[in-house]
């Protein structure tokens, strides 16, 4: 157990889209035992400026990210894709500036919420019950999978939940179509992949749609409302949180 | 300055070089298990070239005018009697009835009849070098071609065969490595045989009596 | 072939709503591909054959200029030509050359990405030459007046039925719906032009510079017909495509197929080492082999040098989902796919297809099944920030950058931010909490999605919030 509090990394969609999935990480963290805090200067990590080309401006803000988590000793956020960003592009892109050693340090100790609670605390099992059985798609983020490695965790998670049963579907592996500013840059291709990856996940027949991603959640689910379905894309932080 | 000298000059002030993952001990790929003779065997037929395994030349060359007669070829593209291990190529035509076409004419011959240099177990591949008594298009031209292998030529991989014999490859202008009849995929995916080069290829495999 | 690439939007846009070419792309042609890529995922020996793969092509680029030179005098030791072309222009200035002081009429070409780039087929032909591509797929493209859509099936755009009225038209078949008849009758069409043509011309897909071979992997065999039948043979090759030793070259032959195909092995795998040598009876008389920079040099020389790795196997169209909804000619050039919005804008200029490299959701698929792990999502990534990319962004980009940043930088404008923008959004509200009409640049994807509107209270009001 650490001795000091993990910090939450809310991540700038949680914060500001949907507080929900961060008091389900909250929640979570509380069961466990884990002492929490949420670091005031924390905005985002730079990721959208950095992926769409600006890289001044992905420096200045990552500067920021590192410097109002470096006295953390683990980070928590809810959201693959920021960790991956964080580890693997952010020291890279703050090279030469002085918080460089220290974004090499973050990047050591940054945690997505499913692999600090499998891998860092070693609970697979949170004892989460539901009510109702719950059949479940996974549908993994492109950048949580490929680039930070997180896809078995929050499977791990989400079997040992009591009445939710995790359904295969088509083209799993295949992204939704956000991928930031290609959404709006390329917005018919993008389109184009969410109506299949939509197409694949109402055809697995599923009650809902967890995953890990913001970014991913708000795409499927402003796609799946504006086609009128009724199914919906959570984040699996928010449903173990309700479970416990 | 040519384009030469420009190009190279170019290249040898070029900072940006790709990174590598360091790989001290070389990494053997890709081994064959278990017998490489049965493994030829079952990889050239997955690879829907037809093996016909005999026992002794003497065999393979009975094997070879059964063939003939069973298919009814009429003519044929041959490498030179030199170029097999064995003499009795001019005897399997001559009791078949098979001609032995000029080159000039091979564009029309029903079969082409080769020795192999190698054959590769891994993929069910055989070997073929150009030389004297070797021409390229023996294995090319016709529509069936049949290659007879001596089961010492087996090795493992493509890498064993290319390792061992790398010094010796430019002495042969062409070498060129079969797996199984001409194919294409070009259109819907639908495999087809026998594009350019044979549609038909038979491996006839001289075990050791 | 004339770059179109700056129309990628555009052309993009045409390929979506053409239903029949989303179909045949995903459901249809890729079919057998994405079976290859799953049987190869599951390979043992995947990874060290990758490693090594890899490694070998590091090698050979950061030996680039030594084992070019070696590769030139191995091969005139043995009698074939060298020439070196700094441009496209001077390439097919050289190889008309070599065609025209022999006397060619017809040539037959084999399958060959680098003359597809350098425009060769029209160039010959405006000096009078017959020019006959022999790849089946190629073939086809070229009886339609098209260019190819994938780096390995290059007619992957087109269906069975399209090609037989294509054969129909022009080779005189009655109309079938048999893929075999129509190969038999390309087949007979090309043999007559193989066995009068005066020139071969091939690509190259790697030559060994330990002993001066070319290697050319094939499945039809018009690769061994070119190189074979006539009289001259003219290999033409980007100076990247060089490695070291046989040792090398093995662990890359043997891993294309499986990438490129799903196969173990390709049909043909032909060794080239000069023109006829003495006492063979057939072969080419002559051997001339062009080597092309045309903008290579210059990406050794940048940050994009890794792009050089690649072994044209196609994987990564294979597994992109744009290129899946696309198809090739999207991209506007002969490199479709993420390795075409890398380097076509590398060799063509950015200004030259400046949409390409957010052609990409950044997925990192294409990573995966890169079989020499080329990072190419970072590429694109880093083409974005490059100037022109800055530019075609646009003032209006720019300025929301620098407002994001200042947010960004400043949490208690962040905080008063959300709220502000909580209420200034209100009159597009929906009844759910999202966000409809809104204008700018979120139109973009109120198109087909809504948007959530601010929450209430952000997560950090919350965890400040008297429930704790």
């Amino acid at each position: 157990m650490p001795e000091k509090p993990v910090a939450i990394f809310a991540t700038c969609l949680v914060d500001s889209l949907y507080p929900d999935i961060g008091m389900g990480m909250v929640r979570v963290l509380d069961r466990l035992g884990i002492p929490h805090t949420l670091p005031p200067a924390q905005t985002c990590c730079g990721q959208p400026a950095f992926n769409a080309g600006f890289r001044d401006d992905a420096r200045a803000v990552g500067r920021a990210f590192v410097r109002a988590f470096r006295d953390c000793e683990a980070i928590v956020a809810p959201s693959g894709s920021c960790v991956a960003y964080v580890r693997s592009h952010l020291p890279h892109l703050l090279d030469g500036t002085p918080e460089h050693g220290e974004a090499l340090g973050l990047a050591e100790r940054t945690w997505e919420f499913s692999e600090y609670v499998v891998d860092v605390l070693h609970k697979p099992d949170l004892g989460a019950r539901l009510e109702s059985p719950l059949r479940v798609a996974l549908h993994n983020g492109c950048h949580a999978m490929r680039f930070g490695g997180i896809e078995r965790q929050p499977r791990i998670l989400l079997e040992n939940v009591r009445g939710l049963t995790l359904a295969d579907f088509e083209r799993s592996e295949e992204c939704c179509g956000l991928g930031g500013l290609f959404s709006v840059k390329m917005p018919q291709i993008s389109t184009a992949m969410m109506e299949d990856k939509i197409a694949a996940l109402l055809a697995s027949g599923v009650d809902v749609v967890l995953t890990g991603d913001a970014g991913c959640l708000m795409h499927l689910n402003g796609g799946l409302a504006r086609a009128g379905h009724s199914l919906r894309v959570r984040h699996y932080a928010e449903l173990l949180g309700e479970a416990l | 300055m040519t384009a030469r000298e420009a190009v190279l000059t170019a290249l040898r002030s070029a900072r940006g070089l790709p990174v590598g993952e360091q790989v001290t001990e070389p990494i053997p790929v890709l081994q064959v298990e278990g017998d490489p003779t049965h493994a030829f065997e079952r990889n050239a037929r997955a690879l829907l070239a037809e093996v016909h395994r005999t026992q002794g030349w003497q065999a393979a060359w009975q094997h070879l005018e059964s063939l003939i007669r069973a298919r009814g070829w009429q003519t044929a593209a041959t490498w030179g009697a030199s170029a097999f291990p064995q003499p009795g190529l001019a005897d399997v035509l001559a009791r078949s009835g098979c001609r032995a076409l000029q080159p000039s004419d091979w564009v029309s011959a029903d079969v082409g009849i080769t020795g192999a240099d190698a054959g590769i177990a891994a993929t069910g591949t055989i070997v073929l070098a150009s030389g004297p008594g070797k021409p390229r298009s023996v294995s090319l031209l016709p529509p069936v071609h049949v290659a007879l292998l001596a089961e010492s030529r087996i090795v493992p991989t493509i890498e064993d065969w290319l390792v061992v014999n790398a010094q010796a490859l430019p002495q042969s202008a062409g070498v060129v490595f079969v797996s199984g009849p001409s194919r294409s995929g070009d259109i819907e995916m639908v495999v087809t045989l026998g594009v350019h080069g044979p549609g038909e290829v038979h491996i006839v495999l001289v075990c050791s009596e | 072939m004339k770059p179109v690439a700056k129309d990628f939007i555009p052309a993009s846009r045409i390929a979506l709503a053409d239903d029949h070419l989303r179909k045949a792309i995903f459901a249809g042609a890729m079919r057998p591909y994405l079976q290859a890529a799953e049987r190869w995922a599951e390979t043992s020996g995947r990874e060290r054959l990758r490693t090594q793969a890899r490694e070998a092509r590091v090698r050979a680029l950061r030996k680039l200029p030594e084992l070019l030179e070696r590769l030139e005098k191995n091969l005139l030791s043995r009698g074939a030509k060298v020439l070196w072309a700094a441009d496209a222009e001077e390439a097919n200035r050289l190889i008309a050359q070599e065609c025209v002081a022999r006397d060619a009429r017809l040539v037959v070409k084999g399958k060959s990405m680098v003359t597809e780039e350098t425009g060769l087929n029209q160039h010959l032909e405006r000096a009078g030459m017959e020019v006959v591509e022999s790849d089946l797929g190629e073939f086809i493209i070229q009886l339609a007046g098209e260019t190819p859509s994938h780096i390995i099936a290059p007619v992957l755009h087109k269906s069975k039925d399209a090609i037989a009225k294509l054969f129909s038209e022009r080779l005189g078949l009655p109309l079938t719906d048999d893929p075999a008849e129509m190969m038999r009758a390309a087949r007979s069409y090309l043999r007559e032009k193989f066995l009068r043509a005066d020139v071969g011309i091939s690509g190259v897909n790697l030559a060994v510079a330990e002993t001066g071979g070319l290697v050319l992997v094939t499945n039809e065999g018009n690769g061994r017909m070119v190189t074979t039948l006539p009289r001259t043979h003219i290999a033409v090759m980007g100076l990247e495509r060089v490695v070291e030793s046989w040792k090398d070259l093995a662990s890359i032959v043997q891993l294309l197929p499986r990438v490129a195909t799903g196969q173990s092995v390709s049909t043909y795998v032909s060794i080239i080492h000069g023109p006829r040598q003495q006492g063979e009876p057939d072969g080419p008389e002559e051997l001339v082999l062009v080597i092309v920079d045309n903008g290579r040099s210059a990406i050794l020389n940048s940050d994009y040098a890794e792009s050089l790795l690649c072994i044209r196997c196609g994987a990564c169209l294979n597994a992109c989902p744009v290129y899946r909804r696309v198809g090739g000619h999207a991209y506007g050039w002969v490199y479709p796919g993420p390795i075409g919005s890398v380097i076509s804008p590398l060799l063509l200029g950015l200004a030259e297809a400046p949409d390409l490299p957010m052609a990409s959701s950044l997925c990192g698929a294409c990573r995966d099944a890169c079989p020499v792990k080329i990072d190419l999502p970072e590429m694109l990534v880093r083409l974005r920030a490059e100037p022109p990319m800055r530019r075609k962004g646009g003032r209006m980009m720019s300025l929301g950058m620098k407002m994001w940043r200042y947010v960004m930088l400043h949490p208690s404008v962040y905080r008063w931010g959300l709220a502000a923008t909580r209420f200034l959004t209100r009159p597009w509200h929906g009844e759910d909490g999202s966000l409809r009409g809104l204008p700018g640049p979120a139109s973009a994807w109120l198109e087909s999605r809504d948007l959530p509107a601010p929450a209430p209270r952000s997560f950090r009001a919350l965890y400040r919030g008297p429930e704790r």
